[in-house]
């Protein structure tokens, strides 16, 4: 079920509805838990019982850590939790990615085996719920909050359905507090709710599936079409990344808004940042800032030597990139994102030793981080290593042999929406609709809606992060 | 980025609130509604380009035949008119049929067909069958299955699918054609629509290539059976006949009809039911007295049409070869001479 499906209209209707009709906390904790559920169920029901035992086994640790003070235990019991999680996330996601390279290993050592891999389904948003999971048992292995005592509320938290299955990825400090007091409906801001999942909307359905087609048709063949083509490829997919993904965010904390609930920001503008950290701090913030407080942090974080410093901010994007998918393509893009922060971490030192990134760097900052980026966003996106060298070269060389063109033209379009997001950035949208009465706003809003779905493409496509 | 900053409300009531969406509703479906009359008819494969043919040469036909392929393949309007011309009823046809376009998307273009006001129009030909209600998965996301579910059709549609009740999937196609009719009525994607207008608009578009070499619609089959085929042919055949029955039509599919018939008769036109010869030996009976109130010309018996059911002049157990076609076509247009001269149809 997807966000921008009639269904999930439907759904969220009756989720909505029961919901704020129910007086109990309690009552509303197991409807959400409910309907998570049956939002899971609605893509493959089997995996729905890997979802519960994730949740299960996390109170479980969660309340041995509570009873604890023995170092050795505690550690003891952090380990299941991080062992079943991985394991599980390293079984469904990784296990034949391993495999494969393993043998391909063997086969250029002149060892051929004859290894097979299994047909593995990836259950949706096992990335995603493992870590809101993980993050529980992490903060109560820290101390940074306490194990809570009731199931329900463990299990509301990692299912929550907006935030389930791409993000953003919430930590359970942030969620499992809100989920103990009584929501009321008077405290939520209806308005900029059906606001942000109509613009949620309009990215995703609107941008991101548009744009879907010719960059489908771009890295099919990258090596058919003109240098000028794999240009406005990798414009139109970075637009049509963030458009999906972003906008599956907002209509996440949309949604998580109307049931009275805040889920964390997850974009902010990227586009507008100077450096590849200030890109970082802009772009699923959710991911980076986990990345940042569970795996660069305890790896040492900033602290020591430089080459010690980038030796984890590598760690951490090579992973980080692992995360995004079992592919080769992946794990290169962190590698080049990692290589530009510690590229930037290093200009930095030898210029003005270590003021903050992005001070002073200007235009021709933003120039660079939106080369970069959509340097290594080519081989993110491409289907193979061969197709991402063929697709860079046609990218930073200009040389391709390859006589299909996409059309330069068609660039106009990103001048357009470059200009909307500039004039949203620079406040130029926000809170006019908070103007006028409730019933203009209902007026507008059906208007509005009406006339959108006029510009959706037929089909709808995936959201990108959901292979994720 | 849209940042959660309104202050608390402390004035909502449920009342109030309740109002507020139905405004809401009320506003989405008014402008649903005006877009859907506004927007110009889908661009859909071969319908659309037949449609605007049918459109530019409208006043040069008198007779149109719609159905499926099993039309579309199946007559011959140059052999039609010549028999007609010979029997001293000059006709000139066209045949409207298309591959896969099964009731009630026949009827939804049959009235797209007479919304374009042909002005001699005397006859039309009707491929009777019962409403197609199926899931067909191989087309069923194209906008081909969407463009006709307006409220008529779905309503059809979905009385057809409750009448059948005890299907296993009749849940599931009641939603899926809820759905269409949805999706279709909120003009999803129709942004199409709008480009191809634009991009068209004061240019002429070639004649599609399904109308065939005379132009009329006709495309022939030459495929011959194979031997393994022709068996298997006949022993389906055989089957059919000793099981043949009589069956009641649903009442839906009584209704389309009725409505399809006043339509063509507001135009000053005859309609006329054409059972095309398929191995299905079903005789349609009709629920009412007044049935569909047309002349139905039913050619799927082997008993009386064992022309039409020879081996060689058939593809499938559906559709005839060319030279099966022109024997359907003569057969047609001797009945409808029949008819006119025993003055049993004006």
């Amino acid at each position: 079920m997807l966000f921008v499906e009639f269904r999930f209209f439907w759904f969220f209707l009756a989720v909505f509805c029961v919901y704020w009709l129910l007086r109990e906390n309690r009552s509303r904790k197991i409807w959400l838990l409910c309907c998570s559920y049956f939002f899971y169920a609605a893509w493959d029901w089997r995996f729905l019982f890997l979802l519960m035992g994730s949740s299960a086994l996390d109170y479980f640790v969660g309340t041995m850590l509570a009873r604890t003070e023995n170092p050795r235990a505690r550690r003891g019991w952090l380990m299941l939790s991080l062992g079943a999680n991985l394991g599980t996330l390293a079984f469904f996601k990784y296990f034949n990615f391993f495999v494969s390279s393993a043998a391909g290993l063997l086969a250029w050592l002149g060892l051929p085996a004859s290894v097979d891999t299994l047909n593995i389904i990836l259950p949706v948003g096992i990335s995603f719920y493992t870590f809101h999971s993980m993050s529980y048992t992490i903060d109560v292995y820290r101390g940074k909050m306490r194990a809570v005592s009731s199931l329900l509320d463990v299990a509301a938290f990692i299912g929550f359905f907006p935030q389930m299955v791409a993000g953003p990825i919430v930590r359970a400090s942030t969620f499992l507090p809100q989920l103990r007091t009584l929501r009321k409906f008077s405290d939520v801001d209806v308005r900029g709710a059906l606001v942000l999942f109509l613009t949620g909307f309009i990215k995703k359905a609107c941008i991101a599936d548009s744009l879907a087609p010719f960059v489908d048709r771009y890295f099919a063949a990258p090596e058919s079409f003109t240098a000028g083509s794999a240009w406005v490829a990798i414009t139109f997919y970075s637009i049509q990344v963030y458009c999906d993904f972003s906008g599956y965010t907002d209509m996440a904390i949309a949604s998580a808004r109307l049931l009275g609930y805040e889920l964390p920001v997850n974009f902010n503008f990227p586009f507008f940042a100077r450096s590849m950290s200030d890109f970082w701090h802009r772009w699923h913030i959710s991911l980076s800032s986990w990345l940042r407080d569970y795996l660069f942090i305890p790896l040492g974080g900033s602290r020591g030597p430089r080459w010690f410093v980038y030796r984890n901010i590598m760690i951490t994007m090579l992973l980080g990139g692992l995360w995004h998918g079992a592919a080769w393509t992946t794990v290169i893009w962190g590698g080049l994102l990692g290589l530009a922060l510690v590229v930037q971490r290093e200009w930095q030192h030898w210029t003005d030793h270590g003021k903050q990134a992005g001070n002073g760097t200007g235009w021709l900052g933003w120039a660079l981080t939106m080369y970069w980026f959509c340097l290594a966003l080519m081989v993110f996106r491409a289907l193979n290593l061969p197709d991402a060298f063929m697709a860079v070269r046609s990218f930073v060389l200009f040389r391709s042999e390859g006589t299909q063109d996409l059309g330069a033209w068609m660039l106009w379009i990103v001048l357009v929406l470059g200009i909307l997001h500039w004039m949203n950035f620079r406040g130029t949208f926000s809170n006019w609709w908070r103007r006028g009465s409730d019933p203009v706003f209902a007026v507008a809003y059906g208007c509005a809606a009406a006339t959108v779905l006029l510009f959706i493409p037929p089909h709808y496509t995936p959201f990108i992060y959901f292979q994720f | 980025m849209i940042a959660s900053t309104d202050p608390a409300r402390t004035d909502f009531s449920p009342g109030r609130g309740l109002l507020d969406v139905g405004i809401a509703v009320l506003a989405f479906v008014l402008v649903c509604g005006g877009l859907n009359a506004l927007l110009p008819f889908p661009e859909i494969d071969v319908v659309s380009a037949e449609l605007r043919f049918f459109k530019e040469h409208r006043d040069e036909f008198d007779t149109v035949f719609v159905g499926s392929s099993r039309i579309h393949h199946q007559v011959s309007p140059a052999i039609f008119d010549r028999v007609m011309g010979e029997a001293g009823h000059p006709t000139r046809t066209f045949n409207f049929g298309i591959n896969g376009m099964f009731p009630p998307e026949s009827g939804y273009v049959l009235e797209r067909l007479l919304r374009t006001k042909p002005r001699h129009l005397k006859w039309v030909f009707i491929e009777l069958d019962e409403l197609e209600t199926r899931r067909i998965p191989k087309a069923e996301a194209s906008r081909r299955s969407l463009y006709w579910h307006d409220w008529k059709r779905t309503s059809l549609v979905l009385r057809k699918v409750l009448e059948d009740g005890g299907q296993k999937d009749a849940r599931d196609l009641f939603f899926f054609h809820t759905a269409l009719f949805a999706r279709n009525f909120a003009n999803i994607g129709r942004k199409i629509d709008l480009s191809w207008w634009s991009s068209h608009l004061g240019k002429k578009t070639a004649p599609p290539r399904t109308l065939g070499d005379n132009g009329d619609g006709y495309v022939p089959q030459s495929k011959r059976m194979s031997e393994a085929e022709a068996v298997a042919y006949e022993a389906g055949l055989e089957r059919a006949i000793v099981q043949a029955e009589s069956r009641r039509v649903s009442s839906s599919t009584e209704q389309a009809y009725r409505q399809w018939a006043d339509a063509v008769r507001e135009t000053g036109a005859t309609p006329i039911f054409l059972v095309t010869p398929t191995t299905a030996q079903t005789k349609l009976e009709f629920r009412s007295e007044s049935g569909i109130a047309g002349a139905v010309m039913p050619f799927n018996d082997a008993k009386d049409y064992p022309q039409l059911y020879r081996n060689e002049i058939r593809v499938d157990a559906d559709h005839l070869n060319g030279t099966g076609a022109e024997e359907f076509t003569k057969l047609i247009a001797d009945n409808l001479s029949r008819l006119i001269n025993d003055g049993r149809i004006q």
